[in-house]
């Protein structure tokens, strides 16, 4: 759907994208992370025409977005970071005014789908943050295109305003759109994204599946608080068993390095075994957030 | 284009930008006669004020020099922001995103603001000629009055053109109407100075002043002229819209 | 300098004058009392649309009038 090679803007001195590489597929949602200011925005105003680049390639449906005189003539859906509408206007109005070809029953439908049937009549001007948000989200759909690019839709949202933010993307998912979306919130990329790409400094850090990010990077530590303290000749034991590479204790929990997730078999035989009942048994998973600071300090 | 229009016209009313360009016009229309009838003579005295008898004529024509004075303020910081705070505030991003081209948004501007200003001093002129007339008595007729508030119109198109020009230059409000009133009573300056005005649109004003009741042929001449300024700003503004960089952080 | 004495003849002058100040203030006077003001606080908006003729208002309209954010 997009391909992006080699993409560079410069404003002024200062160079914000230093060659980014980037591959949005057909139908997936895109979680597009990375710090303030390393080059998020600057490369979704590029998407939507809005900017023009100063080097390289931007394809979007195999189509280079210079040739495309209008950004209105991109077929996409754009939310900036903070949309602007004109707030004498209502939002069945602004609907209205922004659609293609206008239509009542359209614009009602799209009311309801933001949740915005109630206000519609009432002027954009007292909305909140949130509702504006999914007005936005809401024009954007009413061309109705295939590929959505959404700026920090869920950031500066409090947690009911990001929410319903969210069953939006979701919905756009549900519809068979493609979606790009910015945001430094990470948990909202382990709720809805396929692909996750890193920036920083202009450049692509990393451009996985968020499976495969989540497989890669599950470090092979076992978790275990169990129901009465372990003995330590058997902890001595358990510190031997095949595959266990170190046993630490903090608090009555016990952290177990092993050399692979398919030891935790042994473990648990090795538990039930010597009769110690556990409370809890986990595998421990890095989350998107520790992967991030850990690139980010590696840097 | 119907729902460009439609904007605009939501604009002007929810605004309240009708209503002050309204009520200032015909302020000026009320207050100049009074000025002539009542307060002239009070302040000059019995002896002076008999020698300068005031007509219809003078009433009307120191109204619309007020109105290229006084009125062009109005007009100008009224609506200033007509482009600048589409720019300025981003409004613009999502209609522009949504496809709408950059002719029908400023076109939309110059045909509803335009047709207001065509509206509204013609009107403001007919009250003045009506106030004048139950003051001093009628002198001048309606066909000859209709006429200059037409040719005032037009000028006062070219004043709008203008404050969509600079808007889309500038990008801020209040330095939109600075420039705009700069370059009206710049060209009303150069003009007088040189002796150019009928190569300018300050000759449509002069016309209008002169309140003939004939049209002229030596009316062609700032007439086209002006109506070729017009479409040159029309111009300027939108291949500037069109390369322009809507990027909302130009640098973090 | 003649005194500047208020006849009928002149009331009847300057009515439509003070037509217009009376219909502008309660215009101004119902929006500052209902949508709110900026810039400057509501008793202050509501002395100048009054005291000043007509110039008031207008002044309110462009800067003082509440813009909903």
């Amino acid at each position: 759907m997009i391909t992006i090679k080699g993409l560079k803007k410069e404003f002024g001195d200062f160079q914000v994208l230093q060659g980014l590489d980037m591959h949005v597929r057909a139908g997936e949602v895109y979680g597009f992370i990375g710090q303030n200011g390393v080059g998020k925005t600057t490369t979704m105003n590029i998407l939507a025409g809005l900017s023009q680049p100063t080097e390289g390639q931007c394809l979007i449906r195999g189509k280079d977005i210079t040739t495309v005189t209008h950004p209105g003539d991109l077929g996409l859906g754009y939310l900036p970071e903070e949309p602007r509408f004109y707030p004498w206007l209502t939002a069945r109005e602004t609907l209205l005014y922004l659609s293609e070809v206008p239509s009542d029953d359209r614009v009602r439908e799209i009311l309801g789908w933001t949740g915005l049937a109630e206000g519609a009549d009432r002027r954009v001007g007292g909305f909140s943050r949130g509702m504006k948000q999914r007005l936005g989200i809401g024009a954007a759909l009413i061309r109705n295109p295939d590929l959505f690019i959404l700026d920090e839709p869920s950031s500066a949202l409090d947690p009911e305003g990001r929410s319903g933010v969210l069953r939006l993307i979701k919905d756009l998912k549900d519809m068979g759109k493609t979606i790009l979306f910015s945001t430094h919130i990470l948990a909202d990329v382990e709720r809805i994204c396929d692909t996750v790409g890193m920036i920083d400094d202009g450049q692509m850090v990393f451009e996985k599946p968020l499976i495969q990010l989540q497989v890669e990077h599950t470090q092979p530590v076992l978790d275990i608080v169990p129901m009465v303290p372990i003995p330590p000749h058997v902890a001595d034991t358990l510190s031997k068993l095949a595959g266990v590479v170190s046993l630490t204790e903090s608090g009555g929990s016990w952290a177990l390095r092993v050399t692979g997730p398919g030891v935790s078999l042994a473990v648990m035989s090795f538990l039930a075994e010597h009769r110690v009942a556990i409370e809890s048994y986990a595998l421990r998973k890095t989350r998107l957030e520790d992967l991030f600071l850990q690139e980010v300090c590696e840097k | 284009m119907k729902f460009e229009l439609q904007k605009e016209l939501r604009y002007a009313l929810r605004s309240g930008r009708i209503l002050i360009l309204f009520a200032s016009l015909l302020f000026l229309a009320l207050l100049t006669p009074i000025m002539l009838k009542v307060v002239l003579p009070q302040v000059l005295g019995g002896q002076v004020s008999d020698l300068m008898t005031m007509t219809q004529l003078d009433c009307i024509q120191s109204y619309l020099g007020d109105v290229f004075e006084i009125g062009g303020i109005v007009i100008a910081f009224t609506l200033c922001g007509l482009t600048a705070s589409e720019l300025q505030g981003d409004t613009w991003l999502l209609p522009v995103c949504a496809g709408k081209r950059f002719g029908h948004m400023v076109g939309a501007k110059l045909l509803v603001f335009g047709s207001l200003l065509v509206i509204l001093p013609v009107a403001t002129l007919l009250v003045d000629y009506l106030y004048s007339s139950y003051l001093f008595g009628f002198q001048v007729g309606v066909s000859a009055v209709l006429i200059s508030g037409i040719l005032q119109s037009i000028y006062l198109i070219f004043f709008l053109s203008c404050l969509i020009m600079w808007g889309v230059l500038t990008r801020k409000p209040i330095p939109t109407g600075f420039l705009t009133l700069a370059t009206a009573y710049g060209i009303q300056v150069i003009s007088s100075l040189f002796g150019i005005q009928k190569w300018t649109p300050s000759g449509l004003l002069t016309h209008a002043m002169e309140l003939n009741p004939i049209l002229d042929s030596s009316l062609w001449i700032p007439l086209v002229v002006t109506v070729l300024l017009i479409a040159t700003t029309i111009r300027i503004t939108t291949s500037k819209l069109k390369c322009m960089e809507w990027s909302t952080r130009s640098a973090q | 300098m003649g005194t500047f004495v208020l006849t009928k003849d002149l009331l009847m002058i300057l009515s439509p004058l003070i037509l217009l100040q009376v219909s502008l203030v309660v215009y101004c006077g119902i929006l500052i009392f209902k949508e709110g003001v900026q810039n400057l606080n509501r008793g202050t908006w509501f002395l100048i649309c009054l005291l000043v003729n007509v110039i008031g208002p207008v002044v309110f309209l462009l800067v003082g009038r509440k813009e909903v954010q």
